[in-house]
């Protein structure tokens, strides 16, 4: 009996997040594969763009859950199944700090100072990259930006996802987000040159 | 299995959450689609009324009534056609923003196309003679609208500034008739100059007379032209069909008159 049910487990490990969409609609027990793959990535994105405590986090993660469990029908397979979920999730976001009235901050993690360096594209930045930022340093800077340049570097650079995903997530057209992320790097490489001409 | 999908799955079995059926969904996206469409029909149907309207309207009268042209054009614009189509394009654009898969599209793309549409259609429906009918049915069937348009009968009520529409009741002769106006008040009309308008006079035509007031009654007309109303429709359909009826009568004499010649060469040549 346990062997079949760890066998059970190891084929739904194979299978595709679409697969198990389909699968979870005949089986709600299925449904754990999905949350457990997706968890920790969509807390970290939860924490990355709202003000929120772990636990806070935590309990936003689990009506985000259950919001896709009840919407599974809707599930639009032109998707891929992470895009729609980080979309709930994002809108979960939105609306639970429009509720509460509070711009939503940021929380980083390690190796979100990353950031700078896939940013510093020209010399300016390069020479300002000379001292090291810390992942502190940085949530700061992404916490000056305006809300919608944040969210599409936080999904590219820290998200890595591509301008589809972004696209879908986001519910904007590709060249829309092509601009956005366009201005964001700009307005992040003008918060941090301002940063850094304050501290000299 | 982790703690949040223990939970998850734990929320789930005691609130006996399911996922919403299929169907609720696809009667959601569908009728965002249909609100969609509706919207852009209506907007067009609106865009046929509005150019009605403006094509239709006594634009060459505004120097009768003391107003300059801008004056006289900001009180006979359609605004209630105007408020309208503006809410539909609105009613268009939040559809357009929840149907699903749509926002791949840029929003400017969408409204120049749904301005083409609309105005495209607007054109068409405003060919067929849709403005017009839309118009009327509203003018006679809902009192409040008549109160919202520009009143005809109000702006040709101006004999002492030489403006003059009513029902023809009776043909006096040949340059004189006369006329009810909108308030029932009758008129001796004198076609002086206006003979020159190639309009039948008969009695019960609705028509529009610039010319001058002689008298308390008596007004000399200059131009008479037939007033735009359902009587002149009936009475255009009228024209036409006796136009098309003497065409086809007169097709008839022609085939019947080769015929005729036909057979009388063949009788020749026998």
């Amino acid at each position: 009996m346990k062997k079949e049910t760890q066998t059970e487990k190891n084929s739904f490990a194979t299978k595709t997040d679409e697969e198990l969409v389909a699968l979870t609609l005949e089986k709600p027990e299925v449904y754990a594969f999905l949350v457990e793959r997706f968890e920790e990535k969509l807390l970290r994105y939860i924490m990355r763009i709202s003000r929120s405590t772990k636990e806070d986090g935590e309990d936003l993660l689990q009506e985000v859950f259950l919001s896709a469990y009840k919407n599974l029908n809707d599930f639009d397979q032109d998707l891929k199944f992470s895009s729609w979920i980080y979309r709930i999730t994002h809108n979960k976001v939105i609306s639970h700090f429009r509720k509460v009235t509070a711009r939503p901050k940021t929380t980083t993690y390690e190796g979100d100072s990353n950031l700078l360096n896939i940013l510093a594209s020209d010399e300016d930045i390069a020479r300002n990259l000379e001292r090291k930022y810390t992942a502190q340093e940085v949530k700061e800077l992404l916490e000056k930006l305006d809300e919608r340049y944040r969210e599409v570097l936080v999904l590219k650079f820290l998200e890595e996802k591509d301008y589809k995903e972004i696209s879908d997530i986001l519910e904007k057209p590709m060249g829309t987000v092509a601009t956005l992320i366009s201005r964001a790097k700009s307005q992040f490489k003008e918060k941090m040159l301002e940063g850094s001409s304050n501290r000299q | 299995m982790t703690k949040i999908s223990e939970n998850i799955l734990k929320t789930i079995a005691e609130t006996r959450v399911k996922p919403e059926p299929k169907w609720k969904f696809l009667v959601r996206n569908w009728s965002t689609l249909i609100l969609f469409g509706l919207s852009l029909l209506i907007g067009a149907l609106s865009f046929a009324v509005m150019l009605d309207i403006i094509v239709r309207h006594d634009w060459d009268i505004y120097f009768y009534l003391h107003k300059t042209f801008l004056q006289y054009t900001l009180l006979s614009l359609p605004y209630v056609w105007m408020l309208l189509l503006a809410l539909f394009a609105g009613v268009a654009y939040y559809d357009f923003i929840h149907i699903r898969g749509w926002y791949r599209h840029r929003v400017y793309l969408v409204v120049l196309a749904s301005i083409f549409l609309s105005v495209g259609c607007g054109i068409v429906f405003f060919l067929a003679g849709f403005g017009k009918i839309i118009d009327r049915a509203l003018t006679k069937n809902i009192p409040a609208y008549g109160l919202v348009k520009v009143n005809k009968e109000e702006l040709w009520n101006h004999p002492d500034d030489g403006l003059l529409g009513g029902e023809i009741i009776e043909v006096k002769n040949e340059n004189e008739f006369v006329l009810e106006d909108a308030t029932g008040k009758q008129w001796d009309i004198q076609d002086a100059e206006a003979k020159l308008n190639s309009i039948d006079i008969n009695q019960g035509e609705n028509i529009e007379i610039i010319g001058s007031r002689e008298s308390a009654d008596k007004f000399v007309a200059k131009k008479i032209r037939e007033a735009d109303s359902e009587k002149e429709d009936e009475f255009i359909k009228k024209r036409e069909a006796m136009q098309s009826k003497k065409v086809l009568e007169l097709k008839k004499e022609n085939k019947d008159s080769e015929k005729n010649e036909k057979s009388g060469e063949a009788e020749r040549s026998e």
